[in-house]
């Protein structure tokens, strides 16, 4: 190959190069102006987003007033409500208290009337039910009492005439009654063969 | 066969005199005859005469004869004898007299003497204890009679 084919060609490769790197300047021109489209359309909607997002904040802050003036107002009419319930019914309540109180004084009345003397009856009998029984057992008691306390004096009336029986004894014992006394003994004993 | 003269021994208070005379007729015999025979002089006469007697009788030594009726003297039975009175010799005589006739060897009396017994007499002999006393006579026969005692007291208005 010559020289000037080299050339030609060369020269051939470099137009086509050429006209491949126009067309790909393009292409990218294009792609970038395309791409700043977008861009702009996508700020676009983001402002029209976010006031969207304002709008239903707003309407929200707005409602959310709206609901707690209607409660507040609510919950004052509530109160005047029940006060006055309150009022109604205790009024109510009063009455009936006092009718209940009154049926039950009358009943108590009537109740303590009507067992005075049942009750009376009733106390005056186990009153004299417990005075027998009472008396009785005083009576017990005070024999009991009279038959111990006499059987001390026995016992103390014993103990005297068996000490002045004993001395009585004792001094009226000669020698002579003794000595035989001893040798009495001694033979008993002898004949127990305790000697 | 016992001394004659432990007859003379009729109560424990004699029983230890008469040992302690012995002992000093032992001791005097270490000296000589003279001191020997001063102490024999020395004790109550009827036990001085009476040793006296067996000693002239006796073949044995003085010493041996001695020391045997310091043993005879120990052995002697003993009968204790509670009495409501201080007796009087001639009446622990009557009581030795009778023991020594009814009892087989002579019998010292261990005396007592307790006036709330009122009479009679409390033996302990052979370990026993007999008690033979007026007092519980009495007691015995009031205690039987309580109730009757007691009736006549309130018959006769001795008591309500």
């Amino acid at each position: 190959m010559d020289n000037t084919a080299l050339l030609l060609i060369t020269i051939l490769l470099i137009s086509v190069l050429g006209i491949i790197l126009s067309v790909v300047a393009y292409s990218y021109r294009q792609l970038i102006r395309k791409y700043y489209v977008l861009r702009d359309e996508l700020d676009r909607e983001k402002k029209a987003g976010k006031a969207e997002a304002d709008k239903i904040i707003a309407e929200a802050e707005v409602r959310a007033k709206e609901i707690i003036a209607e409660g507040t107002v609510f919950n004052q009419k509530l109160q005047e409500n029940l006060s006055e319930e309150l009022k109604n019914a205790s009024a109510a309540q009063a009455e009936n208290y006092q009718a209940i109180l009154k049926t039950a004084q009358d009943e108590v009345v009537k109740t303590v009337s009507s067992m005075s003397e049942s009750v009376k009856s009733q106390i005056l009998q186990e009153f004299k039910s417990f005075t027998a029984e009472a008396t009785t057992q005083v009576q017990k008691e005070l024999q009991a009492y009279k038959a111990e306390a006499g059987k001390r004096v026995d016992e103390s009336i014993f103990e005297v005439v068996s000490t002045v029986t004993r001395e009585a004894i004792g001094k009226s014992l000669n020698l002579s009654d003794q000595e035989e006394l001893i040798i009495n003994a001694l033979e008993k004993a002898k004949a127990e063969n305790s000697l | 066969m016992s001394s004659p003269v432990l007859k003379l021994i009729k109560t424990t208070e004699e029983q230890s005199l008469f040992e302690d005379e012995l002992n000093s007729l032992k001791n005097a015999l270490y000296q000589n005859e003279d001191h020997f025979n001063e102490v024999l002089n020395g004790l109550r006469p009827q036990i001085a005469k009476a040793l006296v007697t067996e000693l002239s009788a006796n073949s044995d030594s003085k010493e041996n004869y001695l020391n045997n009726l310091t043993e005879e003297l120990r052995k002697l039975p003993t009968v204790g004898l509670t009495l409501a009175f201080e007796p009087s010799s001639a009446t622990i005589n009557k009581i030795y007299d009778w023991l020594a006739s009814h009892t087989t060897t002579p019998t010292l009396i261990d005396i007592d003497v307790n006036p709330r017994i009122l009479g009679g007499v409390i033996i302990v002999s052979k370990g026993t204890y007999s008690d033979l006393s007026v007092k519980k006579s009495v007691d015995n026969y009031l205690k039987e009679h309580k109730a009757e005692i007691i009736q006549n007291l309130k018959t006769n208005k001795l008591i309500s």
